[in-house]
């Protein structure tokens, strides 16, 4: 079981995941939603094959199916963040 | 992301496509997109990722809190991954050091047995890594 340091949540989301109202429900010890997968793999390193995927997107003014291999031959930067409505 | 946004006609000239993924849904995403003054400019795909199974595989997942950190891979043409960047939530990337980096593996992938040294800017000379190079720098 993987302990959580307290302000997980703020380390995440910055100031506004301090709020008390706003700590997660979920937590390792009670892990949400029975049958959810919660394995999360190592990030890639360098030298890595990039897992492919294929995702729901918003591209300019369209809904669009879009893969990582769609650019393929070109170089990519791939970037997550947090949640939308955040800074990104 | 806007400070990408700023710099994606940039990004372009260098052949490079940008995506952002978090786990919004893309309904969320559109939103987003139209409500944000700062978003409203981004032309490169905003993908949901609702089941977190592409934030998993990358390992940015981050499941207390059921969002992901502000993680960031550099993928070159033939899909290697070349550089990571995991940050903590409330710091944001710098899109230049993002540029510089691709700039220096672009002109290493292009110039064979040289390397850029520490703090590598375009139009800067790379070294070379011969056996006599060992210990020079």
């Amino acid at each position: 079981m993987i302990a959580l340091a307290p302000d997980a949540f703020a380390q995440v989301l910055g100031a506004c995941g301090t709020r008390d109202a706003l700590k997660p429900a979920a937590t390792a010890a009670s892990p949400g939603p029975a049958g959810q997968a919660m394995t999360i793999s190592r990030v890639p390193l360098p030298g890595e094959q990039a897992p492919n995927f294929e995702l729901v997107a918003v591209v300019g003014k369209a809904i669009k199916k879009i893969k990582l291999s769609d650019y393929d031959g070109k170089w990519r930067v791939v970037c997550f963040y947090p949640a939308d409505f955040t800074f990104v | 992301m806007s400070a990408v946004a700023d710099k994606y006609q940039e990004l372009k000239k260098l052949g490079v496509e940008v995506i952002a993924i978090s786990t919004d849904s893309h309904f969320s995403h559109w939103m987003f997109k139209k409500t944000s003054p700062s978003v409203k400019k981004v032309q490169y795909p905003l993908a949901a990722d609702p089941t977190h199974a592409v934030s998993r595989a990358y390992g940015v997942y981050h499941k207390a809190v059921g969002m992901n950190h502000r993680g960031r891979f550099i993928i070159n043409p033939k899909g290697t991954i070349m550089a990571v960047e995991v940050l903590t939530g409330p710091v944001g990337r710098n899109v230049n050091e993002l540029m510089r980096q691709i700039q220096a593996m672009q002109a290493v992938a292009k110039n064979p047995g040289k390397a850029a040294p520490a703090g590598w800017k375009p139009g800067a000379p790379m070294i070379t890594t011969t056996e006599n190079d060992i210990g020079r720098y």
